[in-house]
């Protein structure tokens, strides 16, 4: 007798993955430690990966809690291009730890918001959004009440939900070194010049994004007692890497360090928990299925088979009655990505 | 002349006018409506027949679509007053936000125009290639009334030039109700017109119906190139 005998079939290579189908190994994958319902508030917020969560959640039901929607007369398509819909409030994608910890600072008057804008052409992009207008403000006043608002927004979200749900992108950031602000996307690729006396890369460490994640829960929960956080991996490569390392092997450390960070978060703290989608993506038992051509793009199939793995999971733990599956047509292959515009720097 | 008119409620109080004038030496009349903007779903315009009649849709002897020299369409949810989450008082209480950019109102109000009913019409008569004979009208402006809406004027004109401005790129004569309606400050329809039914601050009274009646003929010789003559001026 030792212990592992008492260990489950899924605790052994040969029962859980090896004798299996790829597409049976997700049955047992994650054990929920939330009983998430259809009344409840579910924010969503991340890299590009996260915006097929809400729209998941929106497909079968769930309570996917907007609190800037678009606003009335707006159609879908057009809704989409202005980032509405995309995350819970009109962020863009926070890629980062960091870049969390700072709309959450901005949103909880812990830091105030800076006024940098950026000017092209006449048209004026939001630095923290440079996305999120796709021809730009009309003025920086414009701008700016619009930022206030989406953080008025964010904040209404924090404030307001059952549950949290963030997806880890990256760990590669660009920050104003004289500031001590974060921008998402490296300053001279969507809009703004590139200063290189102001503007510094970091590759984020664990320590770092450790304390980042837990100072942002701190926050979170001195003003939302009840809220839960269920933290994600982003399976995506990164587009590039500023390091010297080859860009495969920058994405290994990188998602490496933050699945590291979520696995700690998520064992230590009752109201965290890590859903495994970076694994059901990337994981060598999947051989890559789930990647188009470019091995970077998850495939709608891949999207799909995450996204009812996550439903599928906490019916089977919880015996709760979920919608059916994801519908291929509900799953948007259009992502907003503002970091994919660094793919027009490789040659 | 012939012509046709395809709208929804506002068209009784022009086809009211008709009880009273006789107007048939210069044009013959015929309505097709529904309330709302279902005119398009109880109207086949393909086979040009009616679809279905309820209590809610007046379809008189309609004749084919090309034997009309002019068509007009008219209200069809460009403007629409009525109680409910879709219409318009909603667009424009949520344009006049501060924190949306004027790129978002912009589309908000192109959206709103090109998602219509009354576009869903045009379009429809676009494919059976009768634009060029086409009018295309908004339903009069609400009725003034003390209630204050929360809008701002610049909303409602950045509305009103979007309007005419995506109906003018399909190809249509835009014609504007008549501004004599109109209120000075051009947000409202003057009470002086409003239907006699208590809380309707939506539709005019066959006063304001005889008003609009005129222009909707006199355009109609205007686009065929033809004059009126004197009598018409005393009608």
């Amino acid at each position: 007798m030792n212990p592992y005998n008492n260990q489950p079939t899924r605790a052994f290579w040969k029962p859980a993955v090896a004798s299996r189908s790829m597409y049976e190994i997700n049955d047992d994958i994650w054990k929920p430690k939330f009983n998430i319902i259809p009344s409840n508030r579910v924010s969503t917020y991340g890299s590009c990966f996260a915006q097929h969560i809400g729209r998941a959640l929106k497909s079968r039901g769930f309570g996917w809690y907007i609190t800037e929607p678009p606003p009335f007369g707006l159609n879908p398509k057009n809704a989409n291009a202005f980032n509405y819909g995309i995350f819970s409030s009109r962020t863009g994608n926070i890629y980062t730890s960091s870049l969390l910890r700072q709309w959450t600072e901005w949103a909880f008057g812990f830091k105030t918001p800076p006024e940098e804008v950026w000017e092209k052409n006449n048209r004026f992009f939001d630095p923290f959004r440079p996305n999120i207008e796709p021809e730009g403000f009309e003025s920086d006043t414009e701008l700016l009440r619009s930022r206030a608002h989406t953080i008025q927004m964010f904040k209404k979200s924090v404030m307001n939900s059952n549950y949290f749900v963030f997806t880890l992108g990256l760990t590669e950031c660009w920050v104003n070194e004289e500031k001590t602000y974060e921008y998402p996307i490296c300053p001279g690729v969507a809009a703004g010049d590139f200063d290189e006396k102001k503007h510094k890369f970091k590759n984020q460490q664990f320590q770092s994004i450790l304390k980042n994640l837990s100072e942002v829960f701190n926050i979170m929960r001195k003003f939302n007692a009840n809220l839960k956080f269920i933290l994600t991996v982003s399976p995506v490569p990164l587009t590039a890497t500023y390091s010297a390392n080859h860009v495969c092997v920058a994405t290994m450390e990188s998602k490496s360090i933050l699945r590291t960070v979520a696995g700690q978060l998520a064992a230590n703290r009752p109201y965290v928990d890590y859903f495994p989608s970076y694994e059901m993506i990337n994981s060598p038992v999947y051989k890559g299925s789930f990647f188009e051509p470019n091995q970077r793009t998850v495939s709608k199939f891949g999207v799909k088979y995450v996204m009812d793995t996550f439903f599928q999971s906490i019916s089977n733990k919880f015996g709760t009655h979920q919608k059916n599956q994801t519908n291929l047509e509900d799953i948007d292959d259009d992502m907003i990505c503002e970091e994919q515009l660094l793919e027009a720097f490789g040659q | 002349m012939n012509i046709l008119i395809i709208g929804n409620s506002h068209v009784i109080a022009l086809e009211a006018v008709l009880k009273h004038i006789n107007i048939s030496d210069y044009a013959n009349l015929d309505f097709i409506a529904a309330a709302g903007g279902q005119v398009i779903e109880h109207y086949d315009f393909t086979s040009m027949t009616v679809k279905a009649k309820d209590k809610n849709a007046l379809a008189f002897d309609i004749k084919n679509l090309d034997e009309y020299d002019v068509i007009f369409v008219y209200g069809l949810r460009l403007r629409s007053w009525a109680d409910g989450t879709k219409n318009w008082l909603r667009l424009l209480t949520e344009a006049s936000a501060e924190y949306l950019s004027a790129a978002v109102k912009q589309q908000m109000f192109k959206d709103y125009v090109t998602d219509s009913a009354h576009c869903r019409a045009l379009q429809l008569l676009g494919k059976l290639n009768l634009l060029d004979r086409v009018i295309s009208v908004p339903s009069p402006l609400p009725i003034e009334r003390e209630s204050n809406f929360q809008f701002k004027n610049n909303d409602l004109r950045l509305y009103e030039s979007s309007m005419a401005k995506e109906i003018q790129k399909l190809g249509v004569k835009f014609l504007n109700t008549p501004s004599e309606l109109n209120c000075d400050n051009g947000i409202f329809t003057k009470r002086l017109y409003k239907t006699s039914r208590d809380d309707d601050f939506n539709h005019i009274d066959e006063v304001g119906g005889k008003i609009v009646l005129k222009l909707f003929v006199e355009n109609a010789y205007e686009l065929k190139g033809r004059d009126l003559d004197k009598k018409w001026s005393e009608l």
